[in-house]
């Protein structure tokens, strides 16, 4: 008597691999990369939008901001700009929007920083009360979700 | 007052860019395919109006002044994100965004 082999099944087509998630310390730093970013591209954008006043075509409302576009300090800005939503991007595929946003507010921590540093504005008393407040809400959600989640 | 309205609308378009990019990207998937893409492109859209709007107001106003209005977001987007996008909304979030839009608050009042 003989036996013969079964056929091997057919192959089933392979589900595409589920994109590699970040670690927590990953998802953290992108998020701070964000904020570093943007920071550097409100400070551009301001730089640019005060020299460029009055640039641009007259039949545009200024409102519309578009005048700007003549300083290479705002098109600096718009790259700061960028890098910062690519960053964002790639974070906010893995992590909860609220948790993503509520951290990427870092930057209204660097901005007043940089404004005081680089364009000479000055930071109250008050303010700096804020930036700890922004500072501890950090805290608040960041701590429990990298120890809760490890790997987001 | 036309000042305030773009200030709000700069501010409720930048939310809507937000909400619209979530299920956009998604790493669950939680969006059809041919939506993704037309998701996308509203955020980008919603967001481009309103990045336009802060270079505009920018010219007016002090950065350390008009940045901090962003700082509201935070609390209308965890709202929304627990509403619309159902996200688990933690104590420590609810706790942490109250924080942060308190802190927010206080540099662009000071």
């Amino acid at each position: 008597m003989t036996t013969t082999a079964a056929p091997p099944p057919p192959a089933l087509p392979q589900a595409p691999a589920p994109p590699r998630r970040p670690s927590a310390l990953g998802a953290l730093l992108l998020i701070g990369l964000t904020a570093l970013f943007g920071a550097g591209s409100e400070l551009c954008l301001k730089v640019g939008a005060v020299r460029a006043t009055g640039a641009g075509p007259d039949w545009l409302p200024a409102w519309l901001g578009l005048g700007g576009l003549a300083s290479g300090w705002v098109w600096g800005g718009i790259v700061f700009t960028l890098l910062a939503f690519l960053t964002y991007l790639r974070a906010v595929r893995f992590v909860p929007l609220g948790v993503v946003f509520a951290l990427s507010n870092f930057v209204h921590v660097l901005i007043p920083l940089g404004a005081w540093g680089f364009l000479g504005e000055s930071i109250s008393g008050r303010r700096w009360l804020g930036i700890a407040l922004v500072l501890a809400g950090l805290f608040v959600i960041a701590r429990p979700y990298a120890r809760v989640e490890g790997r987001l | 007052m036309l000042t305030n309205v773009l200030i709000a609308v700069w501010l409720l378009t930048f939310v809507l860019g937000q909400l619209l990019l979530k299920p956009a990207l998604d790493a669950e998937r939680t969006a059809a395919r041919s939506h993704r893409g037309l998701l996308f492109a509203l955020a980008i859209a919603s967001m481009t109006i309103s990045f336009f709007l802060g270079v505009g107001l920018l010219q007016k106003l002090e950065l350390s002044y008009l940045f901090p209005f962003q700082g509201l977001s935070v609390l209308l987007i965890t709202a929304f994100a627990t509403m619309v996008l159902k996200e688990k909304l933690t104590l420590p979030l609810a706790l942490g965004a109250l924080l942060i839009a308190a802190g927010v608050m206080l540099v662009s009042a000071s």
